[in-house]
């Protein structure tokens, strides 16, 4: 038999879509009126799920995950912040170990940076204020010529002042010790005379270094 | 109540170690949502070791974003952020399980699956119930899972379906349909266990 378009058309139209189930009906009734109540076996089943405990994680699943958080501060709420890091006896004892490398190690830094200033450009005279001995001066290998025929002749630096500023927190909750240290730094000049003069010039660092906070 | 921290004083484990405030209020705070995540994260991977592994992920995505100061909300969203990660992890895992299993000869590997979940508890068993939880349990676990994740949700995750339709992108009702049509089914294979004689409630 051979079907033309408009017979087929008839007879897919002579085609009823199945009803709605019994649950489909009831689901679409519960979605319009908005209401979720449930009967009371189904009500009686969720109190029973109710009282199932999930079971507690692992002491390996536990280690696991507070391994994983061990380094991140706990957030009570948006302000207010946890320092993290482990408290043990035996710590405090590796706490001044620690504490000594740290204060070696900023220190190391220091000297570095004073052996650094003396490469740094002498700063013109204005800056310099007269302030006590130069602690250590070191020869200039070939002297640096000047303006006007001033020729530094050598260098030194020394610390003036250290000072703690206290532990900062940065943006990434990481705890930050700021350490500031002033230098005075001292330049022997010769001018065309041959008279020499020294320049002090002060000079300002920070230093932030990690931080371990309980 | 997931933004509770309870003091777990007597946790044998924190009593080895004198923790930081900081260490302590996760201890706690894992105690207190952990096993709620680990049981969504098993009925997300039906396998207890991935469950573990991708609850672990989640985490550490969670502590990547509070390290980078680019976690949208408080610790109130912790939970939320978290399950849904767990899901979405655990939807990765499925697909690379996938692959793995087409490509090698995998029986073994599925016999072996089956015989873990079905003895890995999800709950905790208590000697006098022990009967009925185990029927509970294995017809949670042996539902759809879009319908028990909306059940464990809603049960021990303590959401609204608001919030449920929220974490699996569905509407609010449809997680309540789902969730009352899980309960339905549950209940059916309930009533045959009984039928059966399986079950004396």
């Amino acid at each position: 038999m051979e079907l033309n378009r408009k017979e087929l058309e008839l007879l897919l139209r002579s085609l009823k879509p199945t009803g709605l189930s019994e649950q489909t009906l009831d689901r679409l009734e519960q979605a319009v009126m908005g209401d979720d109540v449930l009967d009371s076996s189904l009500l009686a089943l969720e109190s029973q799920l109710g009282s199932l405990t999930p079971r507690p994680l692992s002491v390996q699943t536990m280690d696991k995950l507070m391994l994983t958080v061990r380094d991140v501060p706990f957030a009570l709420d948006r302000k207010v912040l946890l320092f993290p890091g482990a408290r043990k006896e035996e710590e405090k004892t590796k706490r001044n170990g620690s504490a000594a490398r740290r204060i070696l190690a900023v220190a190391a830094c220091a000297a570095f940076g004073g052996l650094a200033a003396m490469w740094t450009p002498v700063k013109p005279a204005s800056d310099s204020i007269a302030v006590a001995p130069v602690q250590s001066i070191l020869p200039v290998t070939s002297a640096d010529s000047l303006n006007d025929g001033i020729v530094a002749t050598s260098f030194g630096t020394g610390i003036e002042r250290a000072a703690d500023e206290g532990v900062i927190w940065t943006q990434d909750h990481k705890p930050k010790r700021v350490l500031r240290f002033r230098y005075q730094d001292r330049v022997l000049v010769r001018d065309k005379d041959g008279v020499d003069r020294m320049l002090f010039i002060p000079r300002e660092e920070l230093f932030v270094v990690p931080e371990k906070v309980d | 109540m997931d933004n509770a921290i309870p003091m777990n004083i007597d946790d044998p484990m924190s009593a080895a170690v004198s923790l930081s405030p900081s260490a302590t209020a996760w201890r706690d705070w894992l105690s207190a949502n952990g096993p709620r995540l680990l049981l969504f994260a098993k009925n997300q991977t039906r396998n207890a070791q991935d469950a573990e592994d991708v609850l672990q992920d989640a985490l550490v995505k969670l502590v990547e974003k509070l390290n980078t100061s680019s976690f949208d909300g408080g610790q109130e969203m912790w939970m939320a952020y978290l399950y849904t990660t767990i899901r979405r992890l655990s939807i990765d895992l499925g697909r690379k399980d996938d692959r793995r299993r087409r490509r090698e000869d995998y029986v073994s590997d599925e016999i072996e699956c089956d015989a873990a979940q079905k003895f890995d508890p999800w709950f905790e068993s208590e000697a006098s119930d022990e009967e009925t939880r185990s029927q509970l349990e294995s017809g949670l676990k042996d539902l759809p899972s879009k319908f028990s994740e909306v059940i464990v949700l809603k049960i021990w995750g303590d959401k609204t379906f608001a919030e449920i339709g929220d974490m699996l992108n569905i509407s609010q009702n449809t997680a309540a349909s789902r969730y009352r049509y899980g309960l339905e089914i549950l209940k059916r294979k309930l009533i045959e266990s009984k039928c059966k004689g399986d079950l004396s409630i």
